[in-house]
């Protein structure tokens, strides 16, 4: 009889443990900050006319404390969340004169590192990822491309035209957690991707 | 210190989830039912800990559907395979790599199950209007009803029970209605009170009454139909809400 007590008993209580929906109650929803913050991204000289065998220099440089273009809000990137690195996937766009344009593979011999982080993924050589890292008040990156071969070529992020860095909490116990997005341009470029012409 | 709490509770969770795992597979479903249970608890007490230690983080709810994804996702999926290698006869001869192997592919289909539960957890995870509410089977209940049923066959075992719970198709059904509840657009309220009048949670005292009475009267026999309750009574709460 007793035994039959404690078993109805501990079914109840398994039961009500599994409909009462704690899990859920721990969900916060992450704040983001979404900041726009133009001409971060640079090239050496502002040049977008090289020759074969020239080095494109691509710069990033987000200062730790950001301001929003549209708000005038700021935000300090490394205090909201403590991260010391970000990244971005960029895509190649050759021009060709008979089809739109056309996906260019990145190699690594091609890439020079001064600063920051890059890495071609294995089975998607048509991206390249780049991570900024935190530096002097600053995520920094510097990369150089050996450009090889003649044409009119267009560096944009590889989801789209937007160059946007996305700063993620480090610390997983905090909440809620707070991620900052900062999007920015080319200085220079018309529009959002980067767009340059190698001559022979 | 305190903030590791919680997640030490959620890894015991895991833990059962874990051993029950090895039981289902060995076919000692009986004890692998008890894991799961215990498990289930421990997934309650996690939640409660967190809040009244105000020490709720990200890092828990990932930890929490990941243990949950073991404890009442996976071992649910063994368990209606072991049940559905029981109900099928006979299964296909096959050389593989050399070796003369007979499978049966009809137990596979209990890994719905499991599949069912993972899409039904990253879901949960990315949908921040279930708090009072669920949509869907949540899976600790869903696998409270899989478990129900050795331990129907272990503890209350008639001709009549065994011929139906050991039917290849009554059990295939279960698995597929299983799957749908786990993901089904339906809205269930959820055994939490904001405050202990009868007025406003006049639906879950009678849930829990019924229940009690239920358990009392069949025993490991009344988890399925108090399931089907709660679906119906969420239901009626929702028209009446209406």
């Amino acid at each position: 009889m007793k035994l039959y007590v404690h078993s109805i008993l501990a079914s109840f209580s398994v039961l009500c443990a599994s409909l009462c929906g704690c899990p859920e109650d721990d969900y916060v929803p992450p704040v983001t900050y979404e900041v726009q913050q133009n001409q971060l991204v640079f090239v050496d000289g502002d040049r977008f006319n090289y020759a074969v065998g020239d080095t494109l220099w691509l710069n990033v440089q987000v200062p730790q404390r950001v301001i929003d273009e549209i708000t005038g809000q700021s935000y300090d990137i490394f205090e909201i969340t403590g991260a010391t690195e970000a990244r971005i996937s960029l895509k190649l766009e050759k021009e060709s004169s008979f089809t739109k344009p056309f996906l260019v593979n990145f190699s690594q011999e091609d890439l020079v590192l001064e600063a920051g982080v890059f890495q071609i993924p294995e089975f998607e050589t048509t991206q390249l990822a780049l991570d900024v890292n935190y530096q002097d008040d600053a995520y920094r990156l510097r990369i150089g491309f050996l450009l090889k071969e003649a044409g009119v070529y267009q560096l944009s992020g590889f989801y789209g035209n937007d160059w946007q860095f996305g700063f993620y909490d480090t610390d997983f116990g905090k909440l809620p957690q707070e991620y900052v997005f900062v999007t920015t341009t080319v200085r220079g470029a018309a529009n959002g991707a980067l767009r340059f012409t190698v001559v022979e | 210190m305190k903030r590791h709490i919680p997640n030490f509770i959620t890894l015991l969770n895991l833990f059962c989830g874990c051993i029950a795992t090895v039981f289902a597979v060995m076919n000692q479903l009986e004890f692998a039912a008890i894991f799961v249970f215990m498990g289930i608890c421990f997934d309650f007490f996690d939640g409660l800990a967190a809040r009244l230690l105000d020490v709720r983080s990200e890092l828990g709810v990932q930890l929490d559907s990941l243990a949950d994804m073991v404890t009442s996702g996976l071992v649910p999926g063994v368990v209606m395979f072991q049940l559905l290698n029981l109900a099928s006869k006979g299964g296909w001869n096959l050389d593989l790599f050399g070796m003369h192997t007979e499978v049966q592919l009809l137990p596979l289909f209990g890994f719905i199950i499991t599949l069912a539960s993972a899409y039904r957890l990253a879901n949960f995870n990315v949908d921040e209007n279930q708090v009072s509410s669920f949509l869907g089977l949540p899976t600790p209940a869903n696998a409270l009803l899989i478990l129900s049923l050795p331990l129907i066959l272990f503890y209350q075992n008639t001709t009549v029970l065994h011929e139906v719970i050991l039917n290849q198709w009554v059990l295939l059904g279960i698995t597929l209605i299983s799957a749908y509840l786990l993901n089904a657009n339906i809205p269930l309220f959820a055994l939490k009170f904001s405050n202990w009048s009868f007025k406003d949670n006049a639906v879950k005292y009678l849930f829990l009454l019924a229940s009690l009475v239920l358990l009392i009267t069949l025993r490991f026999l009344a988890v399925p139909i108090i399931i089907l309750l709660y679906i119906v009574m969420s239901l009626l709460d929702k028209k009446s809400m209406a």
